[in-house]
């Protein structure tokens, strides 16, 4: 154990992921799959690099991200609005609070098919489906943010002579900022899952088509390649927002510590 | 602070504002008549159809035995590998990569896969409903398991107890506040993959039963089917807040817990 501990923690990762590598192939070369199921990590790898460089895996991606991107817009627009006029209205809190407690428990995908009864099979119906799905972490942590400002902050903005609008944008909302960031990068991973799952549903284009069509075809390489892929976008997305929240929220309290 | 009635009033808005769903819904489907818009009884009719009659054996119960089988799989999975994990130290660098990677993988992804290995079989359903699930229970019995007093694991061991029996009988008690706050997170997602893996690989449940009544246009049964979910999402929550109260009654933060999700 003395000796192990004196390896370096970069070290460790790797031999972690190599390990895991070499399982992946005992498994393959087990016989408890038909390792037709299994191909090889590098395999994978390969079909992964040549998917993405040009091949139609990088289309299917770039289709995700294109519906993706505006559903969250959508979701990150209205949950900050709905957000911050539920927190500072009690009135309208009480009033959809039943509507609210209604919803919440309904999984977002068993929806899906009512969207498709309304909505048809389209951009819109997969937009609306990422954004009902993704604004609930950012309404009720915004909501959340809201309500921990500090009332002394809003009076002392009042005693300057700021007006109520004035006051949301220039001391409710930085305050409440690093909370919705928070319930955003949640959101964020929603959308992506709800993207993908009215893909492999409704034949929409995008990474939940490619799966389906790859695995129908056959073709079990590009398959997993397709999933690898997906679990890096996966990665990056929540990387890049986390990034983000550090770069433009050096206030938040997640923030302070370094 | 509240005062009774302000109570009174936000109790009459919330009266109000449900009678006012229900009526605008009803008064719409009669003056409207529209194949989306079904009228109330008739959802009523396939609510009770679902819950009571001849649908609960072939709708219901197989979607809520894959859901239990795979949350429970998920729990006990998470919480052994999590405290061993955040018990042990030395292992963490090891595992981190890949469980930063595989924690980010949208779970719908792995159904193709999941289906590719084991086929179109509950096996498949409950793997898929596990794996989406797991990941909140699993980080959050790491972070419990190392935030133990040291103190209280140097007791432990001058008292001559095992590794194992510390990791029982005091690294779980006190990690198990953080984990109950990564079971009700699971939970939701458990749902979300029970619906998910009827509605693209089955020929049961209540994702089937939804996903089938709109191919054919019987749209009283699709409402009735969400609202079944809403019932089977929401009397889980509840159970498992009620478990959680009882588990956690000796812990001092349980109240502002259970507060905090409520509103969250």
């Amino acid at each position: 154990m003395a000796v192990l501990a004196e390896i370096p923690t970069i070290v460790k990762n790797i031999g972690g992921v190599v390990v895991a590598i070499l399982l992946w192939e005992a498994v393959r070369m087990s016989g408890w799959v038909d390792p037709r199921d299994l191909p090889s990590f590098f395999a994978i790898v390969r079909s992964a690099v040549d998917g993405l460089s040009g091949g139609d895996l990088s289309w299917a991606v770039l289709a995700t991200i294109l519906s993706w991107a505006p559903g969250l817009l959508l979701a990150v627009v209205i949950g900050i609005a709905a957000g911050v006029a539920l927190a500072l209205l009690p009135r309208l809190e009480s009033a959809t609070r039943p509507l609210l407690e209604f919803l919440r428990p309904i999984p977002s995908v068993a929806l899906i098919p009512v969207a498709l009864l309304t909505l048809g099979v389209g951009m819109e119906m997969q937009l609306v489906m990422i954004a009902f799905a993704s604004v609930w972490p950012i309404l009720f942590s915004t909501k959340a943010g809201v309500e921990s400002v500090d009332p002394r902050y809003r009076e002392t903005g009042r005693v300057f002579g700021l007006g109520t609008a004035s006051q949301i944008v220039r001391i409710v909302l930085p305050n409440a900022l690093p909370s919705v960031a928070t319930g955003t990068r949640t959101a964020s991973a929603i959308a992506l899952v709800l993207a993908i799952t009215v893909e492999m549903l409704t034949g929409r284009p995008g990474i939940g088509f490619y799966l389906q069509n790859v695995r129908l075809n056959g073709l079990v390489t590009e398959m997993w390649a397709a999933i690898l892929v997906t679990g890096v976008l996966g990665y990056l997305v929540n990387a890049a927002f986390m990034t983000l929240e550090r770069l433009t929220l050096p206030w938040s309290p997640e923030n302070r510590g370094h | 602070m509240v005062t009774s009635s302000a109570r009174i009033v936000s109790l009459v808005l919330q009266i109000a504002t449900i009678a006012s769903l229900v009526l605008v819904w009803q008064w719409a489907a009669l003056s409207h008549p529209a194949p989306y818009l079904p009228p109330l009884e008739a959802i009523a009719r396939g609510y009770w159809r679902l819950v009571q009659g001849d649908l609960l054996f072939v709708a219901v119960l197989p979607s809520l035995y894959r859901l239990l089988v795979g949350f429970l799989a998920a729990v006990v999975l998470g919480v052994i590998a999590g405290l061993a994990i955040g018990y042990l130290r030395a292992l963490d660098p090891w595992v981190r990569p890949i469980l930063e990677y595989l924690r980010f993988i949208p779970a719908v992804a792995i159904l193709p896969a999941a289906l590719l290995l084991l086929g179109p079989t509950d096996a498949m359903r409950i793997f898929v409903i596990a794996f989406g699930s797991i990941f909140p229970v699993l980080l959050a019995a790491i972070d419990g398991a190392r935030r133990v007093d040291p103190t209280l694991l140097d007791v432990a061991r001058v008292n001559g107890l095992s590794t194992v029996q510390q990791i029982v009988r005091v690294v779980m008690p006190a990690a198990l506040p953080s984990i109950f706050a990564g079971i009700r997170i699971a939970l939701g997602l458990a749902l979300i993959m029970m619906v998910i893996s009827e509605l693209i690989a089955a020929d049961d449940g209540i994702g089937f039963y939804i996903l089938r009544s709109q191919r054919l246009f019987q749209t009283a049964g699709v409402y009735a089917g969400v609202l079944v979910i809403g019932t089977i999402g929401w009397a889980l929550t509840a159970g498992l807040l009620a478990f959680e109260k009882r588990v956690l009654a000796w812990h001092r933060g349980w109240r502002g817990l259970t507060v905090a999700s409520g509103n969250a």
